[in-house]
């Protein structure tokens, strides 16, 4: 048995706890009738005094909803003796909403029997709250990352371009300067050759010299022309055009490289499309290229897919977004060049436009190609891109504004 | 005996060209090297016909031709250009540059003939 002073000394210790307690606290009976609240709850319930909460309940203080949930959990810590701890409550009070953290338990007498229950309830609403705050700038940090990702991306494609178009410059500059530097002399010894040729000479070896230093020339001038007609812009000769009609053209051009590889081919052609207005002997180029590239990529056999459709420029998804040559609405006759290769790794996506660019072993390929048909596309106001397909292979995907708009 | 005036920076070109043409067509052919002395030579000259460089330091074949055509005693007098960075392939129409005939270069001495003939006025 406790003795008079210990048990004076545990009612100072409640005491101070239930006064100076800045979390809530009470005591109520089996019927959920308050025995006894810390000022800290009278003053959340917006009493003055503790006293004024003996006998009342939660229906009293609290929406009928909240107040039966409560109950539910005091007859169900009555029934079982297990308390509740630590249960996240959301209370809409008058200044709005209040988080608490709250603790209950069966309340029993000295021979064990249930009178009642207590408990405790922490408010952690400024927590709660600096939680969401968090959680929103985490949010807004998460989009804004996106959108710097995004942006990123946006612009290393136009610095790609711009490196691409710069590059393409530099290359007509190239050109130019090297034709000038070279030709001028060509000229001076075409010239001379001219003047030698008219003469006559004894020694009959100086004829096929003189013939051999012609054809030197002939064979010099005719690099410097290559690469100056690789760099000039070029004037399109616009017709209006069935791409079908320029795509079976083309498949007859590389008919011997696709059946010596033993590669299979699949036309999809829309019969429908509108005519577009291109170049044919260029965009048969273009076709010429796609076609080699992807018969190349299949040595050990393939299929070449070949396909054809109108499609609209949405905005949104289907891979065409409008940008400087598609306005919105804009209806595209789209030209699909895939095949069943090893596709091209990841790091090489990048470059395949640019000149020289080749994987091919020298003396093999210049690397002009995919750099010639994006300069042709570009001159026809069209797009074009190559992806790798996700069941392997490459696919060049070709977009052109349809005549009809 | 017609007269050819070439305005071309490359000495060597100009030499044998002078030296080509005389013996082949039978022209009476004048060089000058230096752009800036372009229109001196023009006057001076008073050529039946001009074989004009397009790149040249200081000035190009394209000022100097505005130039003749704004001087109304030299604006009748044919003009051919002879330019290294354009390609033949490359189509100006009727291998026309800004109105005027032009040849590639290196030129064969036939095309070169050819178009000087083109182009000289009809004598009478
Ligand atoms: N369908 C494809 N599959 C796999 N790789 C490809 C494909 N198309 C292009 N490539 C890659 O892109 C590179 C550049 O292609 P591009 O057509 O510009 O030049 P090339 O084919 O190598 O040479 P050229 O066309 O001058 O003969 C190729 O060397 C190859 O590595
Ligand atoms: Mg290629």
């Amino acid at each position: 048995m406790s003795s008079p002073t210990q048990i004076e000394t545990e009612r100072l210790f409640l005491h101070a706890m239930l006064e100076s307690s800045p979390d809530y606290l009470y005591f109520k009976d089996t019927e959920g009738r308050f025995l006894r609240i810390n000022r800290a709850l009278a003053a959340y319930f917006g009493l003055n005094d503790p006293a004024e909460a003996i006998g009342k309940t939660d229906f009293d203080f609290y929406p009928e909803a909240k107040a039966r949930e409560q109950w539910q959990d005091e007859l169900c810590i009555m029934q079982t003796g297990r308390p509740v701890t630590d249960k996240l409550e959301r209370h809409v009070r008058p200044g709005g909403v209040v988080w608490l953290l709250s603790s209950k338990a069966v309340l029993c007498d000295r021979e064990g029997r249930v009178v009642g229950t207590f408990g405790m309830s922490r408010d952690i609403t400024g927590e709660k709250r600096a939680q969401q705050a968090l959680q929103t700038v985490n949010a807004d940090l998460l989009r804004s990352r996106g959108e710097l990702v995004q942006a990123l991306e946006e612009l290393r494609s136009v610095q790609l371009q711009l490196v691409e178009a710069e590059k393409m410059k530099l290359v007509g500059r190239l050109a130019a300067g090297v034709a000038h530097e070279v030709k001028n002399p060509l000229a001076i010894i075409t010239m001379g050759l001219e003047y030698l040729n008219s003469r006559t000479f004894e020694d009959p070896n100086i004829r096929t010299i003189l013939s051999e230093i012609g054809s030197a020339v002939e064979r010099a001038d005719g690099v410097i022309r290559e690469l100056l007609d690789f760099s000039a812009p070029k004037k399109l000769n616009l017709e209006p055009q069935e791409i079908n009609r320029l795509i079976r053209h083309a498949l007859v051009l590389v008919r011997g490289e696709l059946g010596g590889h033993h590669i299979k081919l699949v036309e999809e052609l829309d019969e429908r499309l509108p005519p577009v207005r291109l170049d044919a002997t260029k965009i048969e180029q273009v076709l010429v290229n796609l076609f080699t590239n992807a018969a190349y990529a299949m040595e050990n056999g393939g299929t070449l897919t070949v396909r054809t459709s109108l499609r609209q420029v949405t905005g949104m998804g289907e891979n065409i977004n409008p940008n400087d040559n598609f306005r919105l609405g804009a209806h595209l006759v789209a030209v699909d060049v895939c095949d069943t290769g090893p596709g091209i790794p990841e790091s090489m996506l990048g470059k395949i436009f640019e000149p020289f660019f080749t994987t091919k072993p020298t003396g093999q390929g210049t690397g002009l190609g995919l750099t010639v048909t994006k300069t042709i596309i570009d001159l026809h106001g069209g797009s074009i891109e190559i992806r790798n397909r996700p069941e392997g292979g490459a696919c060049a995907s070709v977009l052109f504004k349809a005549e009809t708009d | 005996m017609n007269k050819i005036l070439i305005i071309d920076d490359e000495a060597g070109f100009t030499r044998l060209m002078k030296l080509t043409l005389q013996q082949a067509g039978g022209y009476e052919v004048f060089e000058e090297n230096d752009a800036t002395r372009a229109m001196e030579s023009v006057r001076r000259v008073r050529p039946d016909l001009i074989l004009l460089d397009v790149v040249m330091p200081k000035m190009d074949g394209g000022d100097i031709a505005a130039c003749i055509r704004k001087d109304s005693a030299l604006a009748h007098i044919p003009i051919i250009f002879l330019s290294a960075i354009v390609s033949e392939k490359d189509p100006i129409p009727g291998g026309l540059i800004g109105g005027f005939p032009f040849l590639s270069k290196p030129v064969s001495l036939d095309a070169l003939i050819a178009c000087i003939r083109e182009n000289l006025p009809d004598p009478e």
